[in-house]
């Protein structure tokens, strides 16, 4: 390498032809993939196919699950279902105010869990007419007090 | 118009940038003392509920900014100023920062009070696409050739992006989610004691005073980059001024000066 090389100018500023699609084409690409991500959510809410979880009903009188299909099922927690067998599961019924499920759950039990409180499980509706989930989540609302009113 | 332009170059001296920089500063350091020592635990979450006076803020912050980002973008389409091009990216920068920490201090809340650091709930996913349409619009701005261009094409998608702020907003109300229901911005009072709403008020104000310090500070990087940018273009590199070389092909295109 002994020939002077004194290439350190930025870039070129003529005009060069630029590989790939055209400058027009990249916008509408990018304009298309963005409206699609919204026009994708907009269309799923409407059509109500977004939906986060089957409610007992959903599960009991529409039957929008099979037996071993992998759904997530919401509803509260029955006031006096709660017990854990000797098998070290968690079992409980789950209410929508119309249909109730019973439920086998092994998987962690969040420190919010209690009775008449909203969770939502991942499992699948098994053969004995059980709800068999390993995930639970607890769902709180909004509403936030400090303890000392607890009235 | 005149107003705007009045707010921007005050925002710009030296004295309102160190005041917004203070003030930020010092409601900040408010906010954390009393979310984490003068307001009371929360009677069924504990401690782990503090976490709201900093998720929430941050997501107004995401809103705020992705706001800016379209009304500039809007600014930018009607006026072709390239000062609104900066404005709104600026704030889009801002903005991602603030939604990714949004979902973060989210997960960090959802573990411990869910159960899980994340699920696709509708609130979690339309928050998720609302930072990929924004890490989306910084991305296209890399891929634009000229400033001109790169202004409009984003303008345009700082535009479409915001619709997803109400979808985000109302996605509790609209489809069955894990995540609760508006606390504050809803029919009917604020369900939380008064102390803890003065403090998340207060962490709210805490972070836009932010928000208006970064943006001040950002858009003077923006002119400063823009200007050396300008001045780049306007001097004769080194190449154009030396003399012609007869075996001047080193960089293979063979282009003279």
């Amino acid at each position: 390498m002994s020939a002077p090389t004194t290439t350190y100018a930025p870039e070129s500023v003529t005009p060069t032809r630029r590989r790939g699609p055209s400058p027009r084409t990249r916008l509408v690409v990018c304009v298309v993939v963005v409206v699609a991500a919204l026009g994708w959510i907009a269309v799923r809410g409407l059509t109500g196919s977004f939906v986060y979880y089957l409610t007992p009903t959903d599960v009991v009188v529409q039957h929008q699950a099979d037996v071993g299909q992998r759904v997530r099922l919401g509803g509260l927690v029955v006031t006096g279902s709660v017990h854990r067998p000797a098998d070290g599961s968690l079992r409980f019924v789950v209410t929508d105010g119309h249909r109730s499920m019973p439920v086998v759950s092994t998987g962690d039990v969040p420190e919010l869990f209690r009775a008449r409180q909203g969770v939502v499980l991942e499992g699948a509706l098994g053969t004995d007419h059980r709800f068999h989930a390993d995930t639970l989540l607890v769902k709180h609302d909004g509403s936030y007090r400090a303890p000392d009113l607890d009235r | 118009m005149n107003t705007v332009d009045r707010v921007l170059t005050a925002a710009g001296t030296r004295t309102a940038q160190r005041l917004l920089g203070w003030a930020s500063v010092g409601t900040l350091a408010a906010t954390a003392v009393a979310g984490l020592l003068l307001v009371p635990p929360d009677a069924e979450q504990g401690d782990v509920q503090r976490l709201m006076y900093v998720h929430v803020p941050a997501a107004w912050l995401a809103f705020l900014s992705f706001g800016v980002v379209a009304a500039a973008s809007a600014a930018y389409l009607r006026t072709g100023r390239i000062r609104w091009d900066r404005v709104a990216v600026s704030s889009a920068e801002i903005g991602v920062l603030f939604c990714a920490l949004t979902i973060a201090l989210g997960s960090l809340w959802g573990r411990p009070v869910w159960g899980a650091w994340w699920t696709w709930d509708p609130r979690l996913t339309t928050t998720t696409v609302l930072l990929l349409v924004y890490v989306g619009y910084l991305t296209l701005r890399r891929v634009a050739d000229s400033p001109a261009r790169r202004a409009q094409w984003s303008a345009v998608v700082g535009l479409v992006g915001v619709v997803d702020i109400p979808i985000v907003h109302m996605s509790v109300v609209w489809w069955r989610s894990l995540h609760q229901e508006a606390t504050v911005i809803r029919p009917g009072t604020p369900t939380m004691d008064g102390s803890m709403l003065a403090t998340l008020l207060l962490g709210v104000l805490a972070f836009t005073l932010a928000y208006s310090y970064l943006m001040a500070v950002r858009l003077r990087i923006g002119r400063l980059e823009d200007s050396a940018a300008s001045a780049v273009m306007t001097t004769p590199t080194p190449r154009a001024t030396a003399p012609r070389r007869p075996a001047a092909a080193v960089d293979g295109g063979g282009r003279g000066a």
